[in-house]
């Protein structure tokens, strides 16, 4: 048999791209929000987001904690926004252009999530998403779900649900 | 417009703030200040501002100390909101019932009986 010289990286290259080929139709996917707070990349699953707001006014109330942003009007109605960066113990930062609200809407509760930038809406397959490690600091464990690699990064993959109810009892 | 598209508030300070009450809450308004006023501020939680002048409201028994400028005016039903849960759940002032969305800012619409009311049974 005749033999044909390569190289490790074309033999690695044609795996990978064989392996792109693959495509299990039945593997369920979900619909992930993908955000940024600074250099960190999280999201949260499509089904949980109802809008992304540009350019929102948004109404101080008095009394609230500094996690608080204000409401907001969307066409009518009157929603609470909550900066996530505060509520994840990240320093704050001046609100920039690309900063966004996200609509959540998650265990019965609705609120507007500031974040620092909106990144993508894609599909993820669920065997994508794996366990959080470990390693991840304690005040995040409870409200991360999984890490998801996008891009060559880690992403944490935050649970609304727990945000909002430990939000409502004063726990963050 | 109907009558009963608006809403009769009577709007006051409040340490650096401004809330309202339904005028159908307020007895009387009154320039002096009876030595059995209570501050609203002391009601709500807030700093009192020194330096503004004060009035007199009366709800039922109570006379309650408020700050300048006092403004009896209408809302209409189209500006007034409920508090959104999680504002319900995280706001450190009492008493507060509802939100009017005015240009440029927020008019907290207060229950004033139901907060006297509350400070009796607490005693």
């Amino acid at each position: 048999m005749e033999e044909h010289l390569t190289t490790l990286d074309d033999i690695l290259a044609r795996k990978r791209q064989s392996g792109d080929d693959v495509v299990n139709v039945d593997e369920p996917a979900v619909k992930l929000v993908f955000f940024s707070l600074g250099e960190q990349w999280y999201a949260f699953y499509g089904e949980t987001i109802r809008e992304v707001l540009a350019d929102h006014e948004v109404y101080y109330l008095p009394g609230c904690p500094a996690s608080m942003e204000g409401v907001i009007n969307v066409r009518g109605d009157i929603e609470s926004v909550i900066r996530l960066r505060t509520v994840l113990g990240l320093p704050e930062v001046i609100v920039a252009a690309s900063s966004r609200i996200l609509l959540g809407c998650a265990s019965a509760m609705r609120s507007g999530i500031r974040v620092d930038c909106v990144e993508e809406v894609i599909d993820v397959l669920q065997s994508a998403i794996q366990a959080p490690p470990h390693t991840l600091p304690e005040h995040l464990r409870p409200l991360v779900l999984g890490i998801v690699m996008y891009r060559d990064r880690p992403v944490h993959l935050l649970d609304l649900a727990r945000i909002f109810t430990d939000y409502r009892e004063g726990l963050r | 417009m109907t009558q009963t598209d608006v809403l009769a508030i009577v709007s006051f300070s409040a340490g650096a703030y401004r809330f309202s009450v339904e005028a159908q809450q307020i007895n009387a308004l009154l320039d002096e200040s009876p030595e059995a006023m209570v501050a609203v501020e002391d009601l709500l939680g807030l700093p009192l501002v020194a330096a503004a002048q004060r009035r007199c409201l009366r709800v039922g028994e109570a006379l309650i100390g408020v700050s300048e400028p006092v403004e009896l005016r209408s809302l209409s039903i189209d500006q007034l909101y409920p508090l959104p849960e999680l504002v319900a759940r995280r706001i450190s002032i009492e008493g507060v019932r509802a939100l009017a969305l005015e240009e440029n800012s927020v008019l907290l619409l207060l229950d004033l009986r139901a907060l006297l009311a509350q400070r009796i049974a607490s005693r």
